[in-house]
């Protein structure tokens, strides 16, 4: 391809992946998804002004125009998959994907049915969200989730670090408390329900801690980035240079 | 962890995924899942005995037994996850996930319902498959794949080069041959339906041609080693080393 067209709408080029933000402050360490470090491509983020985490978890379906036209402005700049930095934008998923051409996986939820497929349909899958009031059963039959196993869900939003840095936006966070809490939540789970075939982590701010929450549980366990680099591989083949 | 325990069943450590083979022998070139290059984790290779291509395509339950043993085996040895060599495998996904602890991803088929969420409503996804006449509604329905999406099935059965290397079991393989052969299928099926949203390969022998077939059409495309590599990190989650 010696011949390269300039893409109008582009800023700069090269970028892979697109990313749909809350609007919400908060820091966003290495592994979180608003964190252009995680990955090993380039992303490009877009905020979407008004959208806070308080109202898309309470669900905002007057959201989804603004969702359709910030996910066109990243398809404009020239990635090739767009994603977002929330598994409550589950409730979008339908109109942005219906708006592009690209393919859209705003949420780590979107998951749940091809976890479910790589176990017995008895064992349980564990949900650890950022709020378990506002995840439902009803919340993911809306958006089309369907899986046969058991879903157990258990939310952060009484964990007082979770709480007061990412929910209140407290302008600090200890991961290391972080730490704590979600593995805490993760064993007790998984203690519960010993037949537990898999862990999702729906929030994007606890990729961090996927490891930790593997290592106490020895289970699998996905997450948003898990979507993310799945997007990233779907829409950038790549060439194989191996030996045989 | 600084004791480890011997375990006894186990030749070798550090094996990330185990892959069940078809009884078949065949040029599996790098790309290929049965390339142990393919990959930048170990994998660990188990023949089924009997498993001939042609017994996997029809499903039949003779063999499950013979499977589901070489299944157990390899979470014997200590792999993470199973998957295998042939998409037609999802004959018996259900049974092997019954069997065994670990998760189970054996065939490229399942991505189907999880790659269908990703794209517009009114958009097809095209299937390109060693064989079509094996292909028909019967697995379609195993892969979980909601009934209002249209699927477009291609297969390569009649392509000269693919049928006398990969199903014939040919001594040599020109991978320019079966590229083209591939990319000519491919897009022949985007120009027959503009629509096309995403294509998904099934066959483990045409991963290598992935990257031709993404280039040919601009669409995204998903094969064995996008859901090998899903399954490989969530099962092996990582520490980030990003910055701040």
């Amino acid at each position: 391809m010696p011949t390269y067209r300039t893409r109008r709408t582009a800023e700069s080029y090269g970028q892979a992946v697109g990313i749909l933000l809350l609007d919400a402050r908060a820091p966003f360490i290495p592994g979180d998804v608003g964190n252009a470090s995680t990955y090993s491509y380039p992303v490009i983020f877009k905020t979407v002004p008004g959208l806070s985490t308080a109202v898309c978890l309470a669900g905002a379906p007057e959201y989804a125009d603004a969702m359709a036209k910030a996910a066109k402005e990243l398809e404009a700049a020239g990635v090739r998959g767009i994603s977002s930095d929330c598994g409550f934008m589950l409730q979008y998923q339908k109109a942005v994907r219906n708006a592009v051409k690209i393919p859209v996986a705003l949420s780590s939820l979107l998951q749940l049915p091809l976890i479910a497929r790589t176990m017995d349909e008895s064992r349980p899958i564990g949900v650890i969200t950022a709020d378990s009031t506002n995840l439902t059963d009803d919340f993911l039959a809306r958006a089309g989730v369907k899986v046969k196993n058991p879903i157990v869900i258990r939310g952060m939003q009484d964990e007082p670090e979770f709480k007061t840095a990412v929910l209140k936006e407290r302008g600090t966070m200890d991961s290391d408390l972080i730490t704590k809490e979600t593995v805490g939540i993760a064993k007790d789970m998984a203690r519960k329900h010993p037949n537990m075939g898999a862990i999702l982590l729906e929030c994007s701010m606890l990729p961090p801690y996927a490891k930790a929450v593997q290592d106490a549980t020895g289970l699998p366990t996905y997450d948003f980035v898990n979507l993310i680099d799945y997007l990233h591989r779907a829409t950038h083949q790549c060439a194989y240079v191996g030996r045989y | 962890m600084p004791v480890y325990a011997t375990r006894r069943a186990a030749e070798a450590y550090g094996y990330s995924v185990g892959i069940l083979l078809l009884d078949f022998r065949g040029a599996f070139v790098p790309g290929d899942v049965g390339n142990a290059t393919t990959y930048p984790y170990p994998v660990l290779y188990k023949t089924v005995p009997g498993a001939a291509g042609a017994r996997v395509l029809a499903g039949d339950p003779e063999i499950e037994g013979a499977v589901i043993e070489a299944a157990k085996w390899l979470e014997s040895q200590g792999v993470k996850a199973i998957s295998s060599d042939c998409g037609f495998f999802v004959n018996y996904q259900d049974a092997v996930a019954k069997a065994v602890k670990i998760p189970v991803a054996l065939s490229s088929l399942i991505q189907l319902p999880f790659l269908s969420q990703f794209v517009g409503d009114r958009r097809s996804i095209g299937v390109i498959t060693a064989s079509s006449r094996a292909l028909g509604n019967r697995v379609l329905e195993l892969t979980g794949v909601e009934p209002e999406r249209e699927v477009v099935v291609e297969g390569l059965q009649d392509q000269p080069h693919f049928k006398e290397a990969c199903l014939d079991e040919g001594d040599e393989l020109d991978t320019a041959r079966i590229e083209a052969e591939t990319v000519a299928v491919a897009k022949r099926m985007v120009k027959n339906h503009p629509n096309m949203g995403a294509i998904l390969i099934e066959c483990s022998m045409l991963p290598p041609y992935s990257k031709a077939v993404q280039d040919a059409t601009g669409l995204p495309v998903v094969d064995f080693i996008t859901l090998i590599d899903y399954v490989q990190k969530g099962t092996h989650q990582r520490a980030y080393q990003g910055y701040y």
